[in-house]
Parts: structure tokens; sequence; C-alpha cells
């Protein structure tokens, strides 16, 4: 019985720990759900093995804060922003890929998704 | 006895009860009637920090759901992963993490897309650019500075080092560091609710739980404190 018990909370507490999206994946949904589109899903994994932190966080002007970056399509129609590599030339431009970008499921807030979670009271 | 029941009378209703508390006892060990808001489709916003609805992932198989590295490390696949929309027509052609992540060193279970970051950076197996305008000049630092008010627990080594090999002076100085020894008094509550070292540790460097790579100075060895 012991170890019945025992397997059953070492399974919810696998369960409650998974995390399903990959660590940092950020979803950017301050408008695009309002406008229509789906939620726009920026991975850092992929990110990070070709450009390092400060490109985009010093260079690019990428504020290090969850919702702070209030981001437009005018800004990247304008060359700003993801659109500085997302140019057809340095990675594939924006023009026909909306899917890319606007690739979440709606409902889903802005946020860092795939952070570290326990199952403490907070959620780090 | 009258009816031909081989039970008393009195005992039957017992029996009824008996089972039911069996029964009952069954579901609260095999955890029915748990409600995990996670399963449910809820999650944890970080803007408003209050449980949200969240379209869930299905119930994973992982023949189905999960593509294996060969050495043991899996990831999920982007159409299951609970943030990814399956019906968006370009969702195929997104890469999936273990074609890129699988080549990359690391273990399993290791925080961090089951991948060591700063090995990876450091043996090679990713040369990511770190400038875009070409004038542009990185600054780098490698002193290391260590922290030794830290109660009962081993003293804090930051290794300004291995943080300039990704990061600009700029993304940390002066916000939210001041340039300065002992200006702040970080503590861990701060970190954990994603202040300071925060920041970026727990969503895109190890997470703080990982309590000894940051405290890893002992206290009275090679120091005078």
């Amino acid at each position: 019985m012991k170890r019945v018990l025992l397997a059953v909370v070492a399974l919810a507490l696998i369960s409650a720990v998974a995390a399903h999206a990959e660590y940092g994946d950020v979803v950017l949904n301050d408008r695009s759900e309002a406008a229509g589109m789906r939620p726009v899903i920026f991975p850092h994994w992929y990110h990070r093995t070709v450009y390092k932190c400060r490109v985009c966080h010093a260079e690019l002007g990428f504020k290090m804060e969850v919702g702070a970056n209030r981001i437009s399509m005018s800004d990247l129609y304008y060359g700003r922003f993801c659109a500085e590599c997302h140019n057809g030339k340095t990675a594939w431009g924006i023009e026909g890929n909306c899917g890319r970008c606007h690739s979440g499921m709606t409902g889903v807030p802005t946020g860092v998704h795939g952070r570290h979670r326990t199952t403490g009271p907070g959620y780090w | 006895m009258a009816d031909g029941s081989p039970w008393p009378a009195r005992w039957r209703r017992w029996k009824l009860r008996f089972a039911l508390l069996a029964i009952a006892l069954a579901m609260v060990v095999t955890g029915w009637g748990h409600v995990d808001l996670n399963a449910q489709g809820y999650r944890r916003g970080d803007v408003s920090g209050e449980m949200v609805p969240f379209a869930p992932a299905r119930p994973l198989k992982p023949k189905r759901d999960l593509i294996r590295g060969k050495d043991g490390r899996f990831w999920r696949r982007l159409v299951n992963d609970g943030l990814h929309d399956k019906y968006n027509p370009d969702v195929g052609k997104l890469r999936e993490p273990a074609q890129t992540l699988s080549k990359l060193p690391g273990k399993r279970d290791e925080i961090g897309n089951n991948v060591d970051w700063v090995a990876a950076l450091r043996r090679g197996y990713i040369m990511p650019k770190d400038r875009l305008k070409p004038g542009d000049k990185p600054e780098t630092r490698s002193t290391d500075i260590i922290m030794p008010r830290t109660a009962a627990m081993p003293m804090v080594r930051f290794p300004h080092g291995a943080h300039s090999e990704w990061l600009d002076c700029s993304n940390c100085h002066d916000q939210p560091f001041k340039k300065e020894a002992g200006a702040h008094r970080i503590n861990m509550e701060d970190i954990l609710a994603g202040e300071f070292c925060g920041r970026c540790h727990g969503s895109v460097a190890f997470p703080a739980t990982d309590c000894l790579r940051c405290h890893s100075v002992e206290r009275n060895v090679g120091t005078a404190n």
C-alpha cells in the first residue's frame, strides 16, 4: 500500500512539474487576439543558438521584462524590432509568413510560458 | 434470517456503509475527484498572476507527441505543447525543438530545454553572433563577485565571465543592478518573484531552485570571512 501511495504521489508531482512549452517560450498577446490574429510565440531556444542575448536586448532594444515590449506590425513594416533580421535577407521576411509568428492558440495570455515551475505557492 | 439472507438485519446497513467507505478510500488513493487546474486548461498568467483559462494540451502519448534524442532526452512536438495552434496552416514550417536541441550537450531533466547552454557555447556546439551592426563592439568583464551576506547558506559567487559571454553590460547595469558592489540587498523572495537575477533565471537561464549553483562558496574556505 505504501508503495502504491508513493507511486501516486510521485506521478502527481511529475505531472504538475512537467512544463509543456519549451523553456523560455514567450507569448505576445497584447493586441494580436483583439485584432483577430493568433497570439505570437517567440521561441528563445532557437534564437539563442544563432544570436547572443545582447544582440536583441541591447542592440535592437527589446526590454528584458514580460509585457514591456509593445510591438506593433507598423514597427515591423518600418524595419524595427523583429524586422531588423526578419527582412527576407538575414532571416525570412514578414510578408506572407504571418502564421510562423502568429501561431499560438487563442486565449493564451502574454507571458513566459515555458518557464520553470515547481509545486510551490508562487509560479517560479 | 427470516428473509433468507445470511446477514443479520443490523449488519446489512453496516455492509453498505463499509462498501461506500472502501470506494471513497479507493477514490482518494487513486486521485479521483482531484481537480488539477493545470490539466483542466488553466494556467497562471504571468502578467496578472491569476489562473486564466488556457487551451489544454491533449493527453500525452509518448510515441505520437514526443521526439526522442539518442541519449534519452525528449522534447514535445510543437503541435502538442499547449501553446501552438495545430490548425494554423503554417505550423508545419516551424522548426521542432528536438531538431535543434538534440544536437546540443545537456542532460535529461536539466531545466532549460534539456540543454546546458553555457557548455554548448563554450564547447562550440553553437556559434551565436554577438553583434548585428558591424561597428558595435561587445563589452566583456570576467571578474567574480562574492556575496557574503547569505545567512546559513554558502556564499554566492557571481561570475561576470559566464554572463558577459551572452550579455551586454547595459542589460544589467544600471537596471536592475547598480555598478557598485554592495549597492543592493538582494533577497530570495525578490529573485523568486522575478526581480534581479530572477529576470532571467527561471525563464531562460537555470532556475533559482537550483540553489547550489549560485550558493557555491563555502564559508571559511579560502576567504577570511
